[in-house]
This record gives structure tokens, C-alpha cells and sequence, in this order.
């Protein structure tokens, strides 16, 4: 399998405040993603993975780090490797004055996907996929708040772009339409013949166990990768299966002896 | 903020300054008209007009002036917001009063206040507290609405005395917007002082100003713009060190 | 619940009766009515006065008097033309300035607010913009450039583009980051992160700006007139105070309070209210 991220050597720190020292993020932390892959970071609040994903769509510099590659290129000598990702954020991050759909053609134009003629066709294939057709001309404040963070999912889906990234896209959803994003999204995924890569990031080891090919777990910061594995399990996944529940206990298991977190 | 942070903002500040001058001594030299005197000419007369002692009279003269007024509608302006701000009838009473006051032109009150009541000081005085006050009355009177009313309640509840919640509670919170529009109000009075100096009151800043551009004597026009501003610069960055050291919390 | 029923409009307003002899009811007439009163009584004590006591009508006009010359400049009859010639004069320079100064401050202001370097750069020639008086602009200009129409219109814009570079400033520092952050992620390009993110963010600021520097602007253009300009409304208002009849400029000053509140609330208050609402909903 090929590398389609690849991170080396990477080193963060942000400047204390008021004199303390440095907070030291990550120090000496290296990691590749497969392409084609569902890879999971996991780690505890404030562990640095939303920190991560910035790192790889080149919205943060690192204080030092000898490659962050995308596709064999260096980000940092070739910015336009980031146009091939498209960024969930954690809150849905809409522009209040324009509706779904023309939040959604923001993202478009701003990377710029070719030809023109195809958005339309791509808006209503990715906003039906996720239930919200009938919402597309709806603003934001019209709409529920799972709602917005539903349509700030299509915003990164209609790109499909090569590399995924989403950060906690379900935290702030109730646990049911939670399990219907989770389920929407991994046939959407799996789906496409040439398979995106997705990078996603929870802190929640029953999401992961039930959606994630290859799951990393940090440690609390400054953080390491403490543990990772492959999953092969075919999806879709019922949650209370036996293997899913044996890699959840896995997974807290790892979380206690490696980052010495207890539960 | 870092020492480097605060570097870095002093060498843009100190660097568009630099810049204005030395392009204006540039196009003066280059130029080369009685229009545009050099930078170095104009800063060598305001030199001449603090050495002999001539730049301090009209320039104490306009300070004492602004000085009178601001403090005037500062007062005015400060009982005015808070009365503004507990009384809603008081407030609605004066509404369009308050209205009229700030979309007056000031020139046409500095013309009919010089004629009217004469070319006094006391006529600049009024003038300045009457521009200045609604100004600084609107401002506090805003400020004040934004008042939290849970923490009254909280005062109240808990007994606490009138005296203790005026200096715990309503000066911590009056002091910052009466600082702010203080500011903000003398650079007004100082500005209406002038106005009123170049439109007829017969001495001070204002006045010099005018003789000098009758007579076409541009660098004697800008060595008095220059002090004018100079001053100005003092008087804000004393007052922002007084802000910096009332407001600690 | 159905013991403590709401009270109906009908059962609690004989509660105070004795309000009602003084002050109409409703609360939006009654608020008129609070505002109008002292301005009234202001009225009355002016004709009092220039009635009885400074009986000197060239120097203290009557109500009456400027009521006439307010009649006077509608009509459009002035001593140097047709005022409505002045007038057009006074409100295209207005205009082209304001207009002016509210784009370029505007751009500038989006690149000081995201720029603290080009900020601080700025932070000395505008603060010294603000705080000479426009007088003196008017009087640099004049030197420099001659008498032209061009002059007080430069002054102006020079004037207002000033606050609307702060305030613009202000509003886009207080964009979100992370709003900022997304624009970035999805690679927004320059033109479209202006006018589909910066502009719809900062519309508040924008609102603001605009209304402070147009009550600035209309009280600039008249001293710029005054001084060096051969028509416009300031020339009429110069000509009446140096020939010390104060009728006509009371008048004009009246006009002009009119005009400069007329414009903030039926444009710039609403506009705001709307913004706000906006905003919040
Ligand atoms: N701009 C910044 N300046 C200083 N510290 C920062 C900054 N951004 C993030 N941090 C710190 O870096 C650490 C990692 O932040 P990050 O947002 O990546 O956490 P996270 O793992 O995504 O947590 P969560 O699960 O709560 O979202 C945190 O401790 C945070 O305080
Ligand atoms: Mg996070």
C-alpha cells in the first residue's frame, strides 16, 4: 500500500503565556497514513489533534519538522498539495449569510473544482446523501445545529477531494443521528472505486472501533503515537457485534497501559 | 505583550513618520516653491518660536481655553449620561434636545456664538461645552445601559450598602467609558478651540494660524500646525498612561 | 394557573388614571410627546427672549424671523444664486467624498485589521488625520494646490477616510479566527475572501463607518467651503456671518440639523437595525 501523508520528525511547541515555559505538543512525532485508508486518530481533549490536521492542510507551520509530505511532495514547497484535501472542523464554521448550498459552492470556488458545469450535480448528490435536499436554500440560523454541521460535511464532500480530514465531526450530534452519519458516511466512502483518504479524529473509542481501518492513539501532550493497529473487519459494523465490542476493550485497554489513562 | 512585539510596533509607528517627513522634505527640495517650504525649514521656525518664548502665549492661551471647556462638558456630559441612564423619562426628555446638539454643524454655532455673545473667552468656554457634552453624555449613558442587571440584583440581595456598591460596582464599571470618552472629548474641545480661534476669536493657536496664511508665510503656518499637533501627541499619551494606570483590573 | 389569570390590557390601565390626564397612553405617543416638550419650550423662551429682552433682530433673530428665511431658502431664493444651486454644490462634494473615503478606508482597513504591521504603519498619519481639524487640512491643501474644487473634496477624503480605516480595522480583527482558518483551509482566494467574507462579516462596522463619517462629513464640506471655495452652502453661511445677519444662518444651521438627522434615522438607524438583527437571527 502506498503513503499518502507522511509526517516526519514533526516538532510543535506554542510560546508559554506570561512567561511560563513553552507547551510543548509534539516532540519528535512521526506518522504515515495509507492511502485509501480510514485512519482514526484517537486521543484524549487536548492531546493536539485538531493541531494535527491543521499541520496537514498547512494551516499551521510546525516549529520544526524534516518532511510533512503529501503524495511524495513536500507541503511547504508545494502549497497546492493541500488543494487536494478538503477540512471538516469541529463546529460547523458556515458563513451566516449564505445559504447550505451556497456555503457549500464557497468551498468549490475556493478550490477551485473544475468543470463549473458539475456543482450543481455534486451539491444535490452529497446534501441528498446526508438528508438535507429539501434544506439546501436554507440558512444557517434556519436550521437545527446538526443540521449545519451536516452541511458543513457536504461542504468538504463535494469537493471529493483525495484526503479527507475531519475533526470530531459528530461530537455535537445527539448519539442517533450520530449513528446514521457514521453509517451515511462510511457507504459514501466506500462507495467510490478510488477510495479517499480520511483522516479522522475522535476522542470517542466506540466511533472508532465501529468506523476506523487503522486507528492511532496518542497520548496526552506532549504526545506520541502510544499504540496503532489495522482493522479488518468488513462494514458495515453493528455496534454491539462481538468483535466490535472485543476492539473497543482493546482499545481502552491500550489507552491504560500506554497513555496511563484509567476509565 | 513581548518586548520584541512592542519593538516591532514602535519601528512601523516611527517608520511612516519618518517616511512623511523625509518625503516631504524630498518634494520640497525637489519642488522648490514658496508653496511647500522643507521639512527642516519649517521645524527650524517652530525652533525660533519656542526659543523666543512666542509659541507659548497663544498656545497656553487656546490650552487654558480647552482646558475650561472640556472640563465643563465633561462634567455635564458625565451627570448627563448617568442620569440618562437611570431615568428613562429623563432620557426621553432629552432625546431630541441631545439630537439637535450633535447634528448642528459646529461652525455655524461658532459663527452665531461669536456674534451673538460676543469674542470672550467665556463664548469658547460655553462653545466647547456645549460640542463636547453630548459627545461624552451619549457615550456614558451607553456604556451605563450595558450595565449588567444580574450584578444589581446581586447587590441588592445580598444588602449591600449604597456607599460600597458605588465604589465596588458603579465607578469600576464608569471608569473605563469616562476615561475613553475623555479622551476622545478633549481631542473635540481642542479641535473646536481652534476652529473658533481660526474663525474669529482673537488670539491663540488658531489665530496664528490664520495671520500666517494671510500673509502667506506657509512655513510659519506649519511650525504653528506642528506645535498644535505636537501638544496634541502629549496630551494623549499622558492620558493613556493615566488609563493604563487607573484601569488595572 | 387559571386563579392568577393574566391581566388584560383593558383591566390594568384604569390602574393609574392620574398619568392619564398629563400624558397620552400610549407608550409611542407618550415618548413623542416627552421628546417634542422641552424642545417646544426651548422655542418658547428663544422667542421670549428675542421678543422682550434682546430686542435686536439682526443680531438675535426671532423664531418668526428664521421661520421666514427658512421659507426664504426653500423657495431657493439666496443673495449669491439659487440655494438649491449651493446646495447641489455642497452634496455632490459630500458625496464623491464620503463615497470616496468609505471604499479606500474600507480596503484599507480590511488589510490594517489582518495586518498588525500595515496597522501600526498607519497608526500615526491617521491619528494625525483625526486630530487636526479639517480647517487646517483645508488651509495645507489650499497652499499647496491652489483654489480648486479639488481641494476641499481631497480634504475630506483624507478626513473621513480616517475613522472608516479604524473601525474597519476593529471589525475585522474581531472576525473569528477560525472563520478565518476555514477561508484558508479552502484556499479562498483574495477578491472573493473580501466581498463574500470580510465585507458580510464586518457589516455592522461597516454600517457604523458609514453613519460616523457622513455626520462628520456634512459638518467638514461647510468649513472647507467657507474658507475656500467660491459656491457651496459654507460660501452662503461665511457670507451671512461676515455681513452679521444671524436669521439666515440659524436657518441654515437648522437645515442642516435636519438634513444630517433625517439621513440617520431613515437610512443609517434602520440599516443597522436590520444588520443587527441579522446578525442575531
Ligand atoms: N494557538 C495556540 N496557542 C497556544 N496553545 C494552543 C494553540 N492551539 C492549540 N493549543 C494547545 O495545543 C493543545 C492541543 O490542542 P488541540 O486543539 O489540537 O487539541 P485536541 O486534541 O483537538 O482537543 P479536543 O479533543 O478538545 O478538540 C491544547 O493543549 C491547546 O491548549
Ligand atoms: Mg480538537
Amino acid at each position: 500500500m502506498t503513503v499518502k501523508v507522511s509526517l516526519r520528525d514533526l516538532h510543535l511547541a506554542f510560546p508559554g503565556r506570561d512567561g511560563a515555559g513553552d507547551k510543548v505538543i509534539y516532540e519528535n512525532l512521526n506518522l504515515d497514513i495509507d492511502e485509501g485508508s480510514f485512519t482514526v486518530l484517537l486521543g484524549p481533549s487536548g492531546c493536539g489533534k485538531s493541531t494535527l490536521l491543521n499541520i496537514t492542510n498547512g494551516l499551521l507551520k510546525p516549529t520544526s519538522a524534516s518532511g510533512i509530505i503529501v503524495d511524495g511532495n513536500d507541503l511547504r514547497d508545494q502549497p497546492e498539495m493541500s488543494r487536494k484535501m478538503a477540512y471538516v472542523f469541529q463546529g460547523a464554521r458556515l458563513l451566516r449569510w449564505k445559504t447550505l448550498a451556497q456555503n457549500a459552492e464557497f468551498g468549490l470556488a475556493g478550490l477551485n473544482v473544475q468543470p463549473k458545469e458539475k456543482w450543481q450535480g455534486l451539491m444535490e448528490k452529497y446534501f441528498s446523501a446526508v438528508g438535507l435536499k429539501d434544506y439546501m436554500n436554507h440558512y444557517p440560523h434556519q436550521v437545527s445545529g446538526g443540521m449545519q454541521q451536516r452541511a458543513s460535511i457536504v461542504r468538504a464532500w463535494v469537493n471529493e477531494p483525495e484526503i479527507l480530514l475531519m475533526d470530531e465531526p459528530f461530537s455535537h450530534l445527539d448519539e442517533i443521528t450520530a449513528a446514521t452519519m457514521r453509517r451515511i458516511l462510511i457507504d459514501l466512502w466506500r462507495q467510490d472505486e478510488t477510495r479517499r483518504t480520511i483522516i479522522f479524529v475522535t476522542h470517542d473509542i466506540a466511533e472508532a472501533a465501529q468506523m476506523a481501518s487503522d486507528i492511532v492513539m496518542l497520548t496526552p501532550a506532549p504526545s506520541s503515537i502510544c499504540y496503532r493497529r489495522k482493522v479488518d473487519m468488513p462494514w458495515p459494523r453493528a455496534m454491539e457485534s462481538d468483535e466490535v465490542i472485543d476492539l473497543e476493550k482493546e482499545l481502552r485497554r491500550a489507552f491504560s497501559e500506554k497513555a496511563g489513562i484509567r476509565f | 505583550m513581548t518586548a520584541s512585539m512592542r519593538l516591532k510596533e514602535y519601528s512601523a509607528q516611527l517608520a511612516s513618520l519618518v517616511l512623511i517627513i523625509l518625503g516631504w522634505e524630498i518634494a520640497a527640495q525637489t519642488m522648490n516653491t514658496n508653496a511647500l517650504p522643507p521639512a527642516s525649514t519649517v521645524f527650524a521656525t517652530l525652533g525660533g518660536l519656542v526659543a523666543d518664548g512666542d509659541a507659548f502665549g497663544p498656545l497656553f492661551s487656546t490650552l487654558l481655553r480647552t482646558v475650561l471647556g472640556f472640563a465643563l462638558g465633561f462634567l455635564l456630559g458625565t451627570a448627563y449620561g448617568i442620569f440618562a441612564a437611570t431615568f428613562k423619562t429623563f432620557d426621553e426628555l432629552t432625546k431630541w434636545l441631545i439630537q439637535i446638539a450633535i447634528f448642528t454643524p459646529t461652525l455655524i454655532l461658532i459663527f452665531l456664538f461669536l456674534v451673538a455673545i460676543g469674542r470672550t473667552n467665556f463664548t469658547v468656554i460655553i462653545l466647547i461645552a456645549l460640542v463636547v457634552m453630548p459627545m461624552i453624555g451619549t457615550y456614558i449613558r451607553d456604556a451605563l445601559k450595558d450595565f449588567d442587571p444580574d450584578l444589581e440584583g446581586m447587590a441588592v440581595s445580598y444588602k449591600v450598602p449604597l456607599h460600597q456598591r458605588v465604589t465596588g460596582m458603579y465607578l469600576p464599571f464608569l471608569i473605563p467609558p469616562m476615561l475613553a470618552a475623555g479622551r476622545i472629548g478633549f481631542t473635540l474641545s481642542w479641535k473646536v478651540a481652534f476652529l473658533a480661534e481660526i474663525f474669529g476669536f482673537p488670539n491663540g493657536l488658531g489665530w496664528q494660524v490664520r495671520q500666517t496664511y494671510q500673509i502667506y508665510n506657509v512655513a510659519g503656518l506649519l511650525a504653528w500646525l506642528c506645535l498644535f499637533i505636537i501638544t496634541l501627541i502629549a496630551i494623549e499619551q499622558l492620558m493613556r498612561f493615566v488609563e493604563r494606570r487607573v484601569v488595572t483590573w | 394557573m387559571s386563579t392568577s389569570a393574566v391581566p388584560t390590557d383593558a383591566a390594568a390601565q384604569p390602574a393609574r388614571p392620574a398619568r392619564r390626564a398629563l400624558l397620552p397612553q400610549n407608550p409611542r405617543a407618550r415618548n413623542l410627546t416627552l421628546n417634542a416638550l422641552p424642545v417646544l419650550g426651548l422655542v418658547a423662551v428663544w422667542w421670549f427672549v428675542t421678543a422682550f429682552v434682546l430686542v435686536q433682530p439682526r443680531l438675535y433673530p426671532t423664531p418668526l424671523a428664521v421661520a421666514g428665511e427658512l421659507v426664504r431658502i426653500l423657495s431657493g431664493d439666496g443673495p449669491l444664486g439659487s440655494t438649491y444651486v449651493h446646495a447641489a454644490a455642497t452634496f455632490s462634494r459630500l458625496l464623491v467624498a464620503w463615497s470616496g473615503a468609505f471604499v479606500i478606508g474600507t480596503v484599507l482597513g480590511v488589510i490594517g485589521g489582518r495586518n498588525r504591521w500595515f496597522f501600526d504603519f498607519c497608526a500615526n498619519p491617521v491619528w494625525i488625520a483625526m486630530a487636526v481639524p479639517s480647517v487646517v487640512w483645508v488651509y495645507i491643501f489650499l497652499v499647496l494646490f491652489g483654489i480648486d474644487n479639488l481641494v476641499p473634496i481631497t480634504a475630506l477624503l483624507v478626513l473621513l477616510t480616517a475613522p472608516v480605516f479604524l473601525g474597519t480595522a476593529e471589525g475585522v480583527r474581531a472576525v473569528s479566527p477560525d472563520m478565518i482558518e476555514m477561508c484558508d483551509s479552502y484556499k479562498i482566494g483574495p477578491i472573493r475572501r473580501l466581498f463574500h467574507f470580510y465585507l458580510p462579516s464586518i457589516a455592522p462596522y461597516l454600517v457604523a463607518n458609514a453613519r460616523v463619517s457622513f455626520a462628520l462629513g456634512i459638518r467638514i464640506v461647510i468649513i472647507a467651503e467657507v474658507i475656500g471655495l467660491p459656491n457651496g452652502v459654507g460660501l452662503l453661511v461665511g457670507y451671512w456671518s461676515d455681513s452679521l445677519y444671524m436669521a439666515p444662518l440659524v436657518a441654515w444651521g437648522i437645515i442642516l440639523m435636519l438634513v444630517g438627522v433625517a439621513v440617520d434615522h431613515l437610512v443609517f438607524v434602520p440599516l443597522q437595525r436590520r444588520i443587527r438583527q441579522e446578525t442575531v437571527g
